[in-house]
């Protein structure tokens, strides 16, 4: 168990720790803000703690972890981070990843947004907007801007050759596909029966979200809303992709910092620590969530039956993500209707189309030639860390930052290319000192409908305040 | 004084009537009058289960055993309780030491109750070969890692290297055409694959499908993942517990074939295929010796002998040197080989795993005997 301080220390309980009465018992080893050692202590208040978190020192079971660190440590500013220690609705979840426009960040792509454990480590794929520079050299930053750890195991680049008018994105497997000719007069209408075609015909900031009526309604029995759509059956096409930019509300992040670990206090360190290092606990929690949340994706057939054919997993909150989902086209009539059915609330959707022609493209994997740390400093061992999918993880805490540079080579303008970003690994959450002292629920979270009803509750209660703040809080990089 | 003499001179583990034959140590045992002889299937807490004539399974509480004759050994009985130690000993001899999974029982029940089950349904072929046709393109470790498969737990001697898929793994369907995961070795080339698997989420006391392959293929792992590495703490076999979500597994050996079946879990061909060689009808404790040669092996049965030992550091590390010596005769015949090994260097290998552990046998501790009695 590690302990983050106030004053920018750590202590670190190699065999655990107990929380009793606003106090941290254990062994503890207790290093400053500049990673030195200081001292062994056996007690800390509670009120000193930002945050808490297990960690392990093996992966894979028997193989020791390596971890390396940027050698530019980072020491937490005082004022955001003593004020989102306080409140569960601080920014969060996952590593951040940005390309420099003109000297100003812009925001591409957020990394496994719901790898909260080990074995939950999982490989995202991200269609990036950005293209190489001058000497065919892409550059992205990798922030940590949270009250997280990061453990990234691998990031690579996947180029996408295809032909101009095409859009490469992932398909729901994370393979990229391009697609083209996008089907006109297309409609589209939500549960409440409103017609939102224009709000989501293009890419321009208008969002769809549940109506407030429908998200209102929700009940131990139905808490779905959904999106049907129906569109003239493409000739001479086999299967057609429904192509969407969206990302998770922040319902997701209300269930989890809320749900699985604001309210059980020091008993989610437990359960991350210990229920999610075991296979059955995990599995559960996956099979649970996967079934309530995410996208289901279902065709009707001459009959009026629904046949669900393709199932989009969650994102996160952050990152606006391109993703396409491949389905059949089936005979029968003269049109298709698709439903998109999602937990209420669940999806702010930028853009649906739906595009005829869809084919896989020839790929290039290129990995990483350079890590450089916030100092320009060369980081061969950040680098060599986040070379492959293995044991050795680059280990980052919050406000750093690094860049990653890939060599694509400057190309031929003749044949567009399209760039996805490869991510693997896991990150765990600071369990807030906060949390702990005003632990409400007496038990660890346990995967059930009933407390997925009641963080749908919580949410619309909370949303407006909720968006506002998250965005606004956080943790500034160095 | 004949229990004192058999204890005092012990016979060894090689001689063990149930140790040779795969089978539990049989038994005859007068209990509440009534005589029963069978194999011994399962030593619980408090019972004996045994197998007796045309499937009958009976349970016989130690409390009510007058007379007990166990082939090759003799247990001290005291009121009507074998030791401590001796429970422990007839539960390494007996056929479940980790318990009797409920498939077998409703095997025997069934075989009891006059109905057939075939343990390997008619489709099962061709379930196999479908699996083969589609996870062909997986030959290539990149194609496996770009289509969502990951490792979980390290390369395990008899099991290789597990790559999952997770999302195969939660949404379930045993699709002869998707299997949850791919199972790799470490070749002299990089890795090849050897096997597929796929994964069935239970809920507690949810019996292993029947299809494809009969539910005594299936085993199950729901601890950790370093628990679940260890042969001693595997949760093999587990069925009945009460954890309320389990992950059921089912093997399929289709690129590096098994030598005991296809469907069956260990396939002692591995290390052999890692080292580059082939060993036609080799015995198990050659196949195992030969697992010490292989990269990261040393490092695998040390975490596995440290575990026995518990904190005793100083067991752990006169274990740890046998393991090393053991290490090396083993590998003077790994590069003396190429091609086939013979009977004389198999002969070799069987004798460098026997004797070790034997010898990490006579340590002390109940713990590291039992499983030194495990890996024999």
């Amino acid at each position: 168990m590690k302990a983050h301080l106030s004053d920018g220390s750590t202590v670190v309980f190699q065999k655990g720790a107990t929380v009793v009465r606003n106090r941290v018992y254990g062994n503890g080893v207790r290093y400053g803000p500049m990673l030195q050692l200081v001292g062994r202590t056996s007690a800390i208040p509670l009120d000193s703690v930002i945050g808490m978190e297990a960690f392990r020192t093996e992966v894979n079971g028997l193989k020791t972890i390596g971890y390396s660190v940027l050698a530019t440590a980072a020491t937490l500013a005082g004022g955001v981070a003593l004020a989102c220690a306080m409140d569960p609705k601080c920014f969060g979840s996952c590593p951040t990843i940005y390309a420099d426009s003109a000297g100003t960040p812009v925001l591409e792509a957020e990394g496994f947004s719901y790898s909260i454990a080990p074995l939950l480590e999982a490989r995202d794929i991200d269609r990036l907007r950005t293209q190489p520079d001058s000497q065919g050299v892409v550059r992205l930053q990798v922030w940590n801007e949270a009250l997280e750890t990061h453990y990234i195991n691998h990031l690579a680049l996947v180029e996408a050759t295809h032909a101009a008018g095409e859009f490469v994105l992932p398909d729901e497997h994370g393979r990229p596909v391009a697609v083209a000719q996008y089907v006109s007069g297309m409609t589209a209408h939500d549960r409440a029966g409103h017609d939102i075609t224009s709000r989501i015909a293009r890419a321009d900031g208008v969002l769809f979200s549940t109506d407030d009526a429908t998200l209102g309604a929700v009940s131990a029995e139905d808490m779905d809303d959904d999106i049907d759509l129906t569109f003239a059956r493409p000739i001479g096409s086999d299967s057609v992709a429904i192509v969407l930019r969206m990302r998770n509300s922040l319902l997701n992040t209300i269930l989890f910092y809320d749900y699985m670990l604001a309210r059980p206090g020091a008993r989610s360190l437990d359960w991350m620590g210990n229920d999610l290092g075991r296979i059955g606990p995990t599995v559960a929690l996956g099979r649970w969530y996967n079934g309530k949340l995410g996208m289901r994706i279902s065709i009707q057939d001459t009959s009026g039956d629904w046949e669900q054919v393709s199932k989009l997993s969650d994102y996160g909150p952050i990152a606006w993500r391109d993703v396409a989902a491949v389905i059949p086209v089936r005979a029968g009539g003269d049109s298709m209707h698709v439903r998109i059915a999602f937990l209420a609330d669940q999806w702010r959707i930028d853009r649906l189309a739906v595009a005829a022609r869809v084919r896989r493209v020839p790929m290039r994997t290129i990995e990483a030639s350079d890590v450089e740390g916030a100092a320009g400093t060369h980081e061969k061992a950040a680098l060599a860390a986040i070379g492959s999918a293995d044991e050795n993880y680059l280990q980052t805490s919050p406000r750093q930052r690094f860049t990653v540079s890939f060599d694509v080579g400057r190309g031929n303008a003749a044949e567009p290319r399209t760039f996805l970003l490869v991510s693997q690994g896991y990150y765990t959450e600071w369990v807030r000192g906060s949390w702990m002292t005003g632990a409400r629920d007496t038990t660890a979270f346990k995967p059930e409908d009933a407390t997925l009803l009641r963080a749908l509750q919580s949410w619309r209660a909370e949303k407006d305040s909720m968006e506002k703040q998250f965005y606004r809080s956080r943790i500034p990089v160095q | 004084m004949i229990a004192a003499a058999a204890c005092y001179t012990g016979p060894s583990a090689r001689s063990y009537y149930g140790v040779k034959q795969g089978s539990g140590i049989r038994v005859k045992v007068l209990a509440d009058k009534h005589l029963t002889e069978g194999e011994v299937l399962e030593v619980r807490d408090s019972t004996l289960v045994l197998l007796g004539k045309k499937c009958a399974v009976t349970m016989v509480p130690f409390r009510a055993i007058r007379k007990a004759a166990f082939g090759g050994v003799s247990p001290a009985y005291h009121d009507g309780w074998p030791t401590p130690d001796e429970r422990a000993e007839l539960k390494m001899l007996s056929r479940f030491p980790g318990g009797t999974p409920q498939a077998v029982l409703d095997e025997y029940a069934h075989c009891r109750s006059g109905t057939t089950v075939s343990a390997v349904r008619p489709d099962a072929n061709e379930f196999l070969a479908i699996a083969k046709r589609t996870t062909s393109r997986y030959q290539q470790l990149d194609s496996a890692i770009a289509a969502g498969y990951r490792r979980i737990g390290v390369d395990i001697p008899s099991l290789g290297e597990h790559w999952v898929n997770p999302g195969l793994v939660m949404s379930g369907p045993i699709d002869p055409a998707r299997p949850s995961v791919l199972i790799y070795v470490r070749g002299p080339s990089g890795p090849v694959l050897a096997g597929v698997a796929w994964t069935k989420v239970l809920k507690a006391g949810e019996s292993y499908p029947d299809a494809p392959a009969g539910r005594d293929a299936w085993h199950e792992h729901n601890g950790t993942v370093a628990a679940e590495s260890l042969p001693m703490h595997h949760d093999h076999m587990a069925m009945g517990t009460t954890e309320p979500t389990r992950v059921a597994i089912l093997h399929a050996w289709i690129w590096i074939s098994n030598p005991r079946g296809s469907w069956v879990a260990e396939n002692w061909a591995l290390p052999f295929a890692r080292a580059g060689l082939r060993a036609d009808g080799a015995p198990i404790g050659a196949a195992r010796a030969m697992s010490l040669t292989a990269p990261g092996a040393t490092e695998y049965y040390e975490r596995v002998v440290a575990t026995a030992a518990g904190g005793d550091s100083i067991t752990f590390a006169r274990a740890r040197t046998l393991l090393v010596s053991a290490v090396s005769d083993a590998m003077v015949v790994r590069r003396s080989a190429s091609g086939t090994l013979g009977d004389a260097e198999l002969a070799r290998l069987a004798a460098v795993w026997s004797e070790l552990w034997t010898r990490i046998g006579g340590e002390p501790g109940e713990p590291l005997r039992a499983l030194a009695m495990a890996m024999q």
